[in-house]
């Protein structure tokens, strides 16, 4: 393994295992080197940040860990267990569960429906259900509208259950997102640039959710724009620049290092 | 009401019957979960084609005045399960072909460009079913039943399709309002966030896919067996897009709204252009139904492109709301 | 041997014919991202102004040069009164492909309601055959296959080294790019929309030139196979497009020749199909590939 690499395992076992653990990765488009060469780990039960200049390759990283673009090179092991090249669908049976920069909701189904397609698939989902076994799913499904129920009401959403969420705003939304992926119970949660979009006044909001999530066990890597936000919530953070890891560790140590600030003014 | 007047009005209840199941399958691939079928003429020519093949004898038995590929006698309702499952293995075909990673126009293109081959192929290769001139003296199942006057026959055979359409709507309606038809409304929303939460939005569309087939397949057997006769004229590329009006028009994800779209514009036109004072000219009358249609698909596209009847909107906070209060009440009585 | 070279030299007039139009085709979709199926309504309504013209007395190849301006002008206006107000109104790429669709058969029907079913002809005499090796052009094939020649290298000439052409090609591969980059993208598209047009009126009256009898419908009927090679050289690339013509044109008349003349249509639909299982984004392309028909 790389220097890099070595040095990451070290820092790692000072924290716990890794649920996440990225070797090499690498993704050219045509002669652009998108991601070249990246290795990090998140720790298990973590808030990992990941942030860098525009165009450093950290959508594309969360990209081919959620399964939506195939890896050139490189190994992504979710829990010892490889999941490179596996399609979305199939990344999330494993666990792993990504929110986009543009909130993806659904626009025209209810914010509740919204919710609702974030449970896991489910059997009473297929077509002999839907034609043979009603009664059998309208029970499930009334368990599944409790929940997202009382996740409308942490969300404070509960009077837009049933609004199209292509109406609502664009904080909203991604609280829709949001509310979507706490719904499929993730191993692995991957948030890009959450805040993207999102008025001021919601912003603590998602903020004051995210880390909810962290102290309920989940782990997060988190892709933000906002540094405030990454400063005060994640640990520990990795800094990409131009397609490749530059340091990671927590945020005063990234601050003070002198090619991570060069990198943002060159960026 | 005379014998004359009876044909009419059951000629217009099968055609409405038969175009709503077309229609509903068009919906379920095109207005529920978003698939452009520009080949979906090709699959009720496919049922239309099994039905008759299965109902008539073989070739040689007729005289040799048509030729068609088999020919097997079979009694009802063996052609009209057989036309359906021809319609969805067709479907199952063309669907693992272009229902691929291909963005939606050229998609669309690549199963015109299948329509338009399947249209060459029935024309030119004459042994398969009788070329350009189609095949005829189709069995009608109700006329299999002696002892029956003919507008008896008749009203049974419409029975018939009014039953099955009955059926059909059951079926949508169980399939479009479940948490299958969520998913997939959810792959005609957003098909990267149905993927990322686990559901494989190829698969539904393949799904979807084949059972619109199967449907458009049933609505051109019975059709077929109506009629009497079937060729390729009745299925030239242009009738798809009839379909897609009729769902358009009439409202995409709405099971009664695409019915009535169907009623309307499959029926409804044509008999509405041979009431204007405009002539008969046969040509004329048929090109004013063309292009009362194109006009009606931009007119309902600009102004009201959620159709007549929208899709319905599901509401759960009524249904949550009560069960959560009470479980509050039965918390705070506790306490 | 005899028979092959005569099938290939009818097979160039033939890709001669579906170059014009499946170039004005390719061309106009790289640039405005709408694949138009009213083209073929656009070659027949210019065919039939060089019908007008020709029956009111003017030489054939005057009507054509007529028509090409008409087609011009109708493609554009149909750009700017339908297509485009749909598109702000928010429509996306499988609506648009709708209303195309709408647009051509009011035009198409419209034309056949006002004309009637019947066929026509140009009155254009097919002139001097000429002797090659061992099959026949005539003059009028002759001059067809020279402007096929002729348009397609000023359109890949104009598209390589002017100012508008690079425009063009800019947008066809990132629009957001090129608006951002100062390229007047509402000038070009217009231009994009009447220049089409014009290949579409001179490849319509071609087309109806060759097949000698036309009607309302027969601009649309052709339109498939001038998709087909549009597609099959790579949709997006006008270079593409004529390889793809010169694929269709001599797959089905060297089919002809040897198999089965009913079935040559077909032969050149099977390769298409064919290439699109292996290789959906087309042969030649390499514009063509995931912006223009990826997900």
């Amino acid at each position: 393994m790389s220097e890099q690499g070595d040095a990451l395992l070290t820092h790692v076992s000072e924290q716990g295992d890794a649920l996440l653990a990225v070797d090499g990765l690498a993704k050219h488009y045509g002669g652009v080197r998108a991601v070249d060469g990246v290795s990090f780990e998140v720790p298990r039960g973590s808030l990992t940040g990941l942030i860098g200049p525009n165009g450093a390759g950290k959508t594309t990283v969360l990209g081919m860990v959620a399964g939506a673009i195939k890896p050139d090179h490189g190994s992504i092991l979710l829990d010892g267990r490889s999941i490179a090249g596996l399609p979305p669908y199939r990344a999330a049976h494993r666990g792993v569960i990504r929110t986009f920069q543009a909130a993806s909701v659904f626009p025209r189904l209810t914010v509740m429906e919204n919710l609702l397609l974030g449970v896991p698939p489910w059997s009473g989902e297929g077509i002999s259900a839907s034609l043979f076994l009603r009664r059998k799913w309208h029970r499930e499904e009334r368990a599944q509208l409790m929940h997202a129920r009382e996740l409308l009401d942490r969300l404070d959403l509960t009077q837009h259950a049933d609004s199209f969420a292509g109406e609502l705003s664009g904080g909203q939304k991604r609280l829709v997102e949001l509310g979507r992926a706490m719904m499929t119970k993730p191993s692995l949660l991957l948030l890009d640039e959450p805040m993207a979009g999102v008025s001021r006044t919601l912003v603590p909001v998602i903020e004051g959710l995210i880390g909810e999530l962290r102290e309920e066990g989940m782990t997060v890597l988190l892709v933000e724009h906002e540094l405030g936000v990454v400063e005060r919530l994640c640990s520990p953070v990795i800094v990409m620049a131009q397609g490749r890891v530059l340091i990671q560790g927590e945020m005063a140590e990234c601050r003070a290092h002198p090619e991570v600030r060069r990198a943002y003014l060159v960026g | 009401m005379s014998a004359a007047t009876q044909y009419y009005i059951a000629t217009i209840v099968v055609y409405i019957c038969v175009n709503v199941i077309g229609a509903w399958g068009l919906d379920l691939q095109f207005g529920v979960t978003g698939v452009l079928n520009f080949a979906f003429i090709l699959f009720q020519a496919a049922g239309a084609y099994t039905a008759a093949m299965l109902s008539l004898g073989p070739a040689s038995a007729s005289g040799g005045f048509q030729h068609y590929l088999v020919g097997f006698k079979l009694p009802f309702p063996l052609p009209l399960i057989g036309a359906m499952l021809v319609g969805g293995a067709l479907s199952a075909v063309i669907g693992l072909i272009t229902l691929r990673r291909l963005r939606s126009d050229y998609q669309a293109m690549v199963m015109l460009v299948i329509s338009v081959v399947a249209t060459v192929v029935a024309e030119s290769v004459v042994g398969l079913a009788n070329g350009s001139a189609g095949l005829s003296l189709i069995p009608n199942p109700a006329k299999s039943l002696t002892g029956l006057t003919l507008q008896t026959q008749n009203w049974l055979f419409v029975g018939l399709c009014v039953a099955l359409m009955l059926i059909v709507g059951v079926l949508m309606y169980g399939l479009v309002y479940s948490p299958y038809g969520r998913v997939l409304r959810g792959v005609r929303e957003n098909e990267a966030a149905v993927e990322a939460m686990g559901r494989s939005a190829t698969r539904a569309r393949l799904q979807v896919f084949i059972i619109g087939g199967a449907l458009a397949a049933l609505s051109g057997a019975l059709l077929a067996q109506f009629i009497g006769a079937w060729a390729p004229s009745e299925w030239l590329y242009p009738e798809t897009f009839v379909f897609f009006t009729a769902v358009i028009v009439g409202g995409r994800g709405s099971i009664s709204g695409v019915a009535i779209g169907a009623a309307l514009v499959a029926v409804g036109i044509q008999q509405a252009v041979q009431y204007m004072p405009i002539g008969s000219d046969p040509t004329l009358l048929a090109a004013l139904e063309w292009i009362i249609t194109g006009l009606l698909t931009l007119i309902f596209l600009w102004l009201r492109p959620q159709g007549l009847l929208p899709e319905r909107r599901r509401r759960y906070l009524r249904r949550v709301k009560t069960g959560f209060a009470a479980t509050k009440l039965q918390e705070s009585a506790g306490t | 041997m005899a028979v092959f070279i005569s099938a290939v030299g009818f097979g160039v007039v033939t890709a001669a014919i579906l170059a014009i139009s499946a170039v004005g085709f390719t061309l106009q979709f790289s640039v405005t991202n709408v694949f138009n199926l009213a083209f073929g309504s656009v070659m027949t309504l210019s065919g039939f102004v060089a019908y007008w013209l020709n029956h009111a007395g003017l030489n054939i190849w005057v009507a054509m040069a007529a028509a090409a301006v008409s087609g011009g002008l109708i493609s554009l206006a149909i750009n700017e009164a339908i297509y485009t107000p749909f598109i702000r109104h928010g429509l996306n790429l499988f609506g648009m492909v709708i209303v195309t669709i709408s647009v051509a058969v009011i035009f198409d029907h419209g034309l056949q309601a006002a004309v009637g079913p019947t066929f026509f002809s140009y009155t254009a005499p097919a002139g001097k055959a000429f002797r090659f090796a061992d099959f026949v052009l005539t003059r009028q094939e002759l001059i067809i296959v020279g402007i096929a020649v002729l348009l397609t290298i000023l359109v890949q000439v104009a598209l390589q080294y002017t100012r508008v052409g690079k425009a063009m090609r800019g947008l066809a591969i990132n629009a957001s790019l090129a608006r951002a980059c100062g390229v007047p993208t509402r000038g070009v598209i217009a231009l994009a929309w009447f220049v089409s047009g014009v290949l579409a009126g001179v490849g319509g009256v071609a087309l109806f030139l060759d097949i000698s009898t036309f009607t309302a419908t027969t601009g649309s009927e052709f339109l498939i196979v001038i998709i087909a090679a549009a597609v099959l050289g790579g949709i997006g690339s006008p270079r593409g497009a004529v390889l793809g013509a010169l694929v269709v044109g001599i797959v089905t008349e060297v089919g002809a020749a040897y198999w089965n003349a009913e079935l040559k249509d077909v032969l050149a639909f099977g390769v298409l199909i064919a290439v699109l299982l292996v290789r959906p984004q087309g042969l030649f392309s390499r514009l063509a590939t995931e912006r223009a028909i990826a997900r």
